[in-house]
């Protein structure tokens, strides 16, 4: 992909960041890396690599002590743009239960175009557009807290995308779901990227999750240490196991054949990928039950 | 063992919401056994465990541990919960003293034990946890994710429960944080021979440490087997909203493509082994 600025939305920038002057290390130390324009990037990383920081400086919660992060070229340590910057990139956060405001699920999608000042009738469009994106529709006369975690959380992303954002930017938005949960947020989200053109940055430490992205970045002591698409880095078996992540089952299996003497690669991903290669490396042993 | 007869829980009975969560469940786990719990979300998997902890009361039916019927007139129920140890999801939010020893030290400190006695189990249950005696004396508060984690799970370990109960015990760690709490657990259980009840969602880490699993659906018992067992019902395992492991249904899915592979596969050191010896025969 083609990486210009015209097909950057955000660009981060050589970022340094601590919380405290005490702290002993630095939260971020020296991170560069873009998203580009409606990509689906993942960003992998342990508890306390930095990735939630990061996220943070996406939209401008965080600024940057060193370097600097433009948002469709606003710079993101100038006060006055912080408006135009927030409605361009919408968080989601890990807890539902924290994001919601408002006790009638279409009140609370209409919150933030409501504080952004937009006219009645367009709100109304919105919040029709929004819950309909997520699927949430039959409950837009629910309360929220009646619903459960994966549809909370749906809501949450329908609160965001009310705003008409360029970039979603999620911070581990399926670690509190259950499985039927986190299946119903990648499907909306995967929905959103290739329906809706929407650019998502999705912070996540399931690398199933990261598996269904375009890229992925891995973070490590607030640095990027590996990035491309995920067969690429999921290849890298024993790195990512270093530094305290997973790779999918698949990956694994064939990683361990291989370094049993066998002909395999880890560079598969997917179950499909995973039965083709068994089987085509059985029928060259001549183990063909059928032709 | 854990016996369970008949048992149902319903909310707000004989009013307009009336609920059933668990219904006419019948279970017996044995002692020292490492029992696997799933279910969706709403399967009534918390209230089955909070009634055998003794928190819930259940609606109907009876629960007996070790012989002893939980609730009836002769039943100590101070004793029978210190019986059972339920560690709850998120459990480091419930930390609140000062130090992390004071908090290990708290449930003991309940139970009425010596000085000597107390510190012996806060001391123990910290090593078993892998907390070091260092950090005994910092604040709770001071420590990353995982550690808090491990301090709320001392804090009931310190109570020496017969049965463990962890509900999620790994719900939002990273890989490495996880693989760390399952192998204490996993550890523990093998060295203290006590009975463990392990709520997860992921089908992986049942897999890789359970003899049994219960499976929940709408308050029912929907199946209870051997761990191989269970994950051989993938249909009907994904039509009530769970999975089997990824390395199961890739297992599946050679057998029907004719790879002679052994059914009941469910970790990935099972199928490399497996698929190991295949080729690796079909080449001589």
């Amino acid at each position: 992909m083609d990486t210009n600025t015209k097909d950057t939305v955000i660009d981060v920038n050589n970022v340094e960041f601590l919380y405290e002057e005490t702290d002993t290390a630095q939260v971020l130390k020296g991170i560069t890396l873009n998203v580009r324009r409606g990509e689906f990037l993942a960003v992998l990383g342990h508890n306390g690599s930095g990735k939630s920081t990061l996220a943070k400086h996406l939209n401008a919660i965080l600024v940057p002590q060193t370097g600097n992060v433009t948002v469709e070229g606003f710079d993101t340590a100038d006060e006055n743009l912080l408006y135009k910057i927030r409605q361009r990139v919408g968080m989601v956060f890990q807890n539902p239960d924290n994001q919601l405001v408002a006790t009638i699920v279409e009140e609370d999608v209409a919150f933030a175009p409501e504080n952004l000042g937009v006219p009645q009738a367009e709100i109304k469009k919105r919040v029709e557009y929004a819950l309909d994106a997520v699927n949430m529709t039959e409950y837009k006369e629910h309360a929220p807290h009646m619903l459960s975690g994966g549809q909370k959380q749906r809501i949450a992303i329908a609160g965001i995308l009310a705003m008409k954002p360029d970039v979603l930017v999620m911070d581990e938005p399926t670690a509190m779901l259950d499985p039927v949960g986190r299946r119903e947020i990648m499907e909306t989200v995967k929905k959103l990227n290739r329906e809706e053109n929407m650019t998502v940055v999705m912070i996540t430490h399931f690398m199933e999750e990261a598996a269904e992205a375009d890229r992925v970045i891995v973070m490590d002591h607030g640095k990027s240490i590996m990035e491309g698409a995920p067969k690429e880095v999921f290849s890298r078996v024993e790195e990512l196991k270093k530094i305290g992540l997973d790779v999918p089952q698949t990956t694994e299996l064939c990683f361990l054949l291989k370094k049993s003497g066998l002909d395999f690669d880890a560079n598969i991903l997917t179950i499909d990928e995973c039965v083709n290669k068994v089987m085509s490396v059985y029928n060259s042993k001549g183990g063909a039950t059928n032709d | 063992m854990i016996k369970l007869s008949d048992i149902c829980y319903t909310y707000m009975s004989d009013g307009p919401f009336e609920k059933a969560a668990v219904k006419n469940v019948n279970l017996t786990l044995n002692s020292g056994e490492f029992i696997g719990l799933m279910g969706h979300t709403g399967s009534g998997k918390s209230t089955l465990i909070q009634m055998i902890a003794g928190i819930v009361k259940p609606t109907s039916g009876k629960i007996a541990i070790d012989g002893q019927e939980l609730y009836a007139k002769n039943c100590d129920m101070r004793k029978m919960r210190f019986k059972t140890g339920l560690v709850m999801q998120y459990p480091e939010y419930q930390l609140f003293e000062e130090t992390v020893f004071k908090d290990i030290a708290f449930g003991p400190s309940n139970m009425g034990l010596s000085e000597d006695e107390i510190k012996r189990r806060v001391f123990f249950a910290a090593n078993l946890v892998g907390i070091g005696d260092e950090l005994l004396e910092k604040s709770p508060f001071e420590l990353s994710g995982g550690q808090k984690r491990r301090v709320a799970i001392a804090g009931v370990l310190a109570m020496e429960p017969e049965i463990l109960i962890l509900d999620e015990p790994t719900a939002g760690l990273d890989p490495a944080g996880r693989d760390e709490i399952l192998c204490k657990i996993k550890d523990m259980h093998q060295r203290l021979g006590i009975t463990v009840i392990l709520v997860s969602h992921s089908m992986e880490d049942l897999a890789n440490l359970t003899d049994r699993i219960v499976v929940m659906n709408h308050g029912e018992l929907a199946m209870f087997d051997k761990t191989a067992e269970i994950f051989k019902h993938s249909e009907e395992l994904k039509r009530i909203g769970l999975s089997v492991p990824q390395i199961t249904e890739v297992c599946s899915r050679l057998s029907e493509a004719g790879f002679p592979i052994a059914e009941g596969i469910y970790t990935v050191e099972m199928a490399r082994a497996e698929i190991e010896r295949i080729l690796k025969s079909e080449k001589s």
